[in-house]
């Protein structure tokens, strides 16, 4: 009987073992909280250390000496934004009750080369709206389709109704420009819609462990061509530097359809799928935890070349003129 | 002895419609628990859980030191994180059911069992701040270990039962994750990798255990207890950890002796 009772006790014990880390809420405390969970997250250390001569350590080393005990939350704040900074990556993010740490320097360095004004000048007020999707026939027989966004939802029938309803025209222009992102299965499924057959759009891998190199084996993406109505006819993408995340894989999935021609400036990249963390003092932290690759295995957290470059004319644009949907009706006729 | 117990665990399972006695005892569960899961954050989330659990207990007409139990559990929990920026909610099921052997009146009053229990719980933590990693998914089966004992003491004109039972997964299998892998990855993407993994006490080292007193009123009895459930798994590189304890109150039904064939 009591060497049960002493069983029990020693279990009671022992199994209290898989505990949290010691992980204080002091400015040293959420600093090398923060660091740890990149350093042992993050999943484009080896790239950034190959593009950009990220030393992760080295950062360390360098930030951690601009802590001090006094120092305010607000100053603290900056030190730790500063050193996401050094990552280059606009889905990096370290959210505190009054503010949003970011890295927008992926668009923010770049023309825009699209204009809210001329849009709205090509679409009219007679334009369809299809979910997320407006689309309409240019006075040239193009069809023109805006998706801003892949946030909200698109429905396959959404996709299906405004592509029969552009049936008749000569070909598409499909204008992504300012589209940061969204669902990855609203992306995947308005590509879908232009191929006939399942193709390799690209690879995607994650971490399996806290080594910096550790990942699974890559693994293939394929698009599956969609149920509902596909597209037959030429299409030409508008792309910019905007163009981020969800809308960078979209830009991936739809340059392998057939007939499809991407135009304008190379889009914003963000191919690391975002996880949340948080530090001791509550304030969370978003990072790349999972890489996607193009179909020739190329990293595309940089963004993707377009077929043809193509800038926004500023003087076309003062008569009127978007040069960049211009120059795709050009290609469409 | 060793050689009748197989002998008698497989007559019992011929002849669970022949049981003696039976009682029933519905437990419902309030206290604080523990989550933390690494997937989700680094930090241990704390706050109030409630349960309610059916334990049902046949002791069988042929062989009266073997007994079935069941276990049924529904728990969910809120919680936050420790500065109260971010709260997760988890809720799970749990279904155990096995056999025990009874060693009867060790001493006055006091009988002790041991047995095994196989068991499986479905459940989910999901954290009301992340983006594409927002939830864990809680799906598992297991082999236990159980102890326990009674302890029947007359206070006056009541009986009181004094129950308590400690089961240990021994082994058994979870799904989990790797380290780094979206759930869009292995539903949306399809790509299974090794996410059911084998558990036993060098990677999941989990115990519960359950102490409780039944009064006698009339003919059934009002039922006290506190329970612990410290369970832990370390899959993947990831760590995880559910430390609930609870009070509980309820009441079992005693059921009439049945005659057998």
């Amino acid at each position: 009987m009591k060497r049960l009772l002493y069983l029990i006790f020693i279990l009671i014990g022992v199994t209290s073992c898989v505990d949290e880390e010691n992980l204080s809420n002091t400015p040293e405390g959420n600093f090398e909280a923060l660091w740890s969970i990149i350093d042992e997250r993050y999943c484009f250390f080896d790239y950034k250390a190959e593009t950009l001569g990220l030393d992760w350590d080295e950062v360390h080393a360098r930030y951690r000496a601009r802590l001090s005990d006094g120092m305010t939350s607000e100053q603290l704040f900056e030190v730790l934004t500063d050193m996401l900074s050094e990552l280059h990556d606009g889905h990096v993010n370290l959210y505190s009750a009054g503010n949003v740490a970011r890295y927008w320097s992926w668009f923010e360095d770049y023309p825009k080369n699209w204009d809210a004004e001329l849009r709205a000048a090509y679409l009219g007020t007679d334009y369809r709206l299809a979910s997320g999707l407006a689309y309409k026939i240019l006075d040239d027989n193009t069809g023109y389709v805006v998706c801003e966004s892949f946030s909200s939802a698109i429905g396959e029938g959404n996709i299906s109704e405004m592509l029969y309803y552009l049936r008749t025209t000569n070909g598409l222009i499909l204008d992504v420009r300012g589209n940061t992102g969204g669902e990855l299965t609203y992306a995947e499924r308005l590509a879908s819609h232009f191929t006939n057959e399942r193709i390799l759009v690209g690879y995607t891998t994650y971490k399996t462990g806290t080594g910096h190199s550790d990942f699974a084996p890559a693994q293939e993406e394929w698009l599956e061509p969609s149920q509902g109505v596909r597209w037959q006819k030429p299409v030409v993408v508008l792309t910019n530097r905007e163009c981020y995340s969800a809308c960078n894989l979209f830009a991936r999935d739809i340059r392998e359809c057939p007939g499809v021609t991407v135009l304008g400036d190379q889009t914003g990249g963000g191919s690391g799928m975002p996880f949340t963390s948080e530090l001791p003092n509550g304030w969370a932290v978003r990072y790349s935890a999972s890489p996607s690759f193009d179909a020739r295995m190329n990293q595309i957290e940089f963004g993707i070349e377009p077929d043809i470059p193509c800038q926004l004319d500023s003087v076309a644009a003062l008569q009127g003129y978007d040069s960049l949907i211009e120059t795709a009706r050009e290609l469409l006729r | 002895m060793r050689a009748r117990l197989p002998i008698t665990l497989a007559l019992s399972l011929c002849c669970l419609s022949g049981y003696a006695q039976s009682e029933r005892t519905t437990l419902f569960g309030f206290g604080r628990a523990n989550q933390y899961d690494t997937y989700l954050s680094p930090l241990d989330y704390t706050g109030p859980q409630f349960s309610l659990s059916n334990r049902t207990l046949r002791t069988l007409a042929r062989q009266p030191r073997v007994s079935f139990e069941t276990q049924t559990q529904i728990e969910y929990s809120y919680t936050k994180n420790p500065t109260g920026t971010a709260n997760e909610h988890a809720g799970a099921a749990r279904f155990d059911a096995g056999w025990s052997y009874n060693w009867r009146n060790l001493a006055p009053g006091l009988s002790l069992s041991a047995g095994g229990l196989v068991g499986t719980d479905f459940g989910v933590l999901y954290n009301t701040r992340n983006s594409n990693n927002p939830a864990q998914a809680r799906a598992g089966a297991r082999l236990s270990a159980t102890v326990g004992g009674t302890y029947r003491l007359r206070i006056k004109k009541r009986r009181l039962t004094f129950d308590y039972k400690a089961s240990l997964p021994l082994l058994g299998c979870m799904f989990s994750p790797q380290f780094g892998q979206s759930y869009y990855n292995i539903f949306s993407q399809g790509n299974y990798d090794h996410n059911i993994i084998a558990t036993h006490p060098g990677n999941a080292l989990s115990l519960r255990q359950r102490l409780t007193v039944s009064i006698p009123v009339r003919k059934q009895a009002v039922t006290l207890g506190y329970a612990s459930d410290l369970l832990q798994s370390k899959p993947h590189h990831l760590r995880q950890h559910q430390y609930s304890r609870y009070l509980l109150v309820g009441w079992t039904f005693l059921r009439q002796r049945k005659k057998t064939e």
